[in-house]
């Protein structure tokens, strides 16, 4: 299965690749992030042990520009091949 | 004391400094660096505030420092440059008060004005290096655009509950603060702050102001910095630069 991936940021582990290729009979988009991370040198925690949401200020996640908590299932909805997840890194406004 | 010719630093400016200028890369000629420098902070909240006690003391010759706001009884969590006595006066004129007597050769000029797209560009003229103490992305996506244009450094900082993110912006070098910057940021909606996490992340911000005038050491430059009390982690993501930026594309 191939999901495309866009960020504001080079994924570590992905190099400047465009998209993943994962063998999985059934990908949520938990599933892809915990994937990705495992594939960073050091292990990125995308998604909190246990968490049902991401943290919100952490990571910005579409699934095909459309938030993911949108998406049927949140973090539980299923990727098909040829999805886009869309994955920014946020900058905190507080001073 | 140091003489007034800017970088110039006799017997008891070398005193001063003594246990910085000692740090290899700095020595007495870094020091002069710092002295010759200008550098503007904007915002002196929790941010700025603390960012504008180390400047100060670490002997930046002249600093700016831009806030319209007035101390209130909630930026005492972490606005420690202020005290109660302090409540309602404004915070640009309490804070050249303090830092004038952390560091009285400092030249410190006080700016108690909102920065807008009207008078940004005047209030950055002739300074060496912008470090980011605001509390909005309005103003930083002000500030960052006028950074750009003029070609000035600009250290970006900025926190939220136990986590706090900072990068150096060098306009043509790396991408700019709009490259990344993602819809929520836009809102304004109140920020959960703490001491500890603004005095980290305004450290790292002081601390790429003297690698950027010292050119010493490795820049957050194209870097977002991203640490998190709650784990204490730091995190190194490198940000992409956004195609046909409306900012920074073609410097």
């Amino acid at each position: 299965m191939k999901i495309y991936i866009k960020s504001n940021f080079f994924v570590p582990g992905l190099e400047h690749a465009e998209t993943v290729d994962i063998d999985h009979p059934r990908l949520t988009l938990r599933d892809f992030l915990e994937e990705l991370s495992m594939r960073a040198p050091t292990p990125i925690e995308y998604v909190r042990p246990g968490a049902e949401t991401l943290d919100p200020d952490d990571w910005e996640v579409d699934i095909n520009d459309i938030p993911y908590r949108r998406c049927g299932d949140g973090l539980g909805t299923v990727l098909k091949d040829g999805d886009t997840v869309t994955i920014r890194i946020m900058a905190f406004g507080g001073g | 004391m140091l003489n007034h010719d800017k970088g110039h630093l006799d017997t008891g400016g070398l005193a001063r400094y003594v246990r910085q200028i000692i740090i290899p890369g700095i020595g007495r000629e870094g020091q002069e660096k710092l002295r010759a420098s200008h550098v503007l902070v904007a915002g002196i909240g929790g941010l700025g505030s603390l960012s504008s006690l180390y400047l100060c003391a670490a002997g930046i010759g002249h600093l700016t420092i831009i806030d319209s706001g007035s101390v209130q009884m909630s930026d005492l969590n972490r606005q420690i440059i202020y005290s109660e006595t302090d409540i309602g006066e404004r915070k640009a004129f309490v804070a050249k008060r303090r830092l004038s007597e952390t560091n009285s050769d400092v030249e410190i000029s006080p700016i108690a004005l909102e920065i807008g797209e009207e008078n940004v560009s005047e209030l950055i003229r002739g300074v060496d290096v912008v470090v980011d103490g605001t509390d909005s992305f309005r103003t930083r996506v002000v500030l960052n655009a006028a950074c750009v244009r003029e070609k000035l450094p600009y250290v970006y900082g900025g926190i939220s509950g136990l986590k706090g993110t900072a990068t150096t912006i060098i306009p043509g070098q790396t991408p700019c603060l709009e490259c990344f910057l993602t819809h929520k940021e836009a809102t304004d909606s109140p920020i959960p702050v703490i001491g500890p996490i603004v005095g980290s992340i305004a450290a790292i911000q002081v601390m790429e102001v003297f690698k950027l005038i010292l050119h010493l050491g490795d820049l957050l430059a194209g870097i977002l910095l991203v640490f998190d009390g709650r784990k204490m982690t730091f995190g190194k993501f490198e940000i992409k630069r956004k195609q046909n930026c409306g900012v920074c594309s073609g410097v």
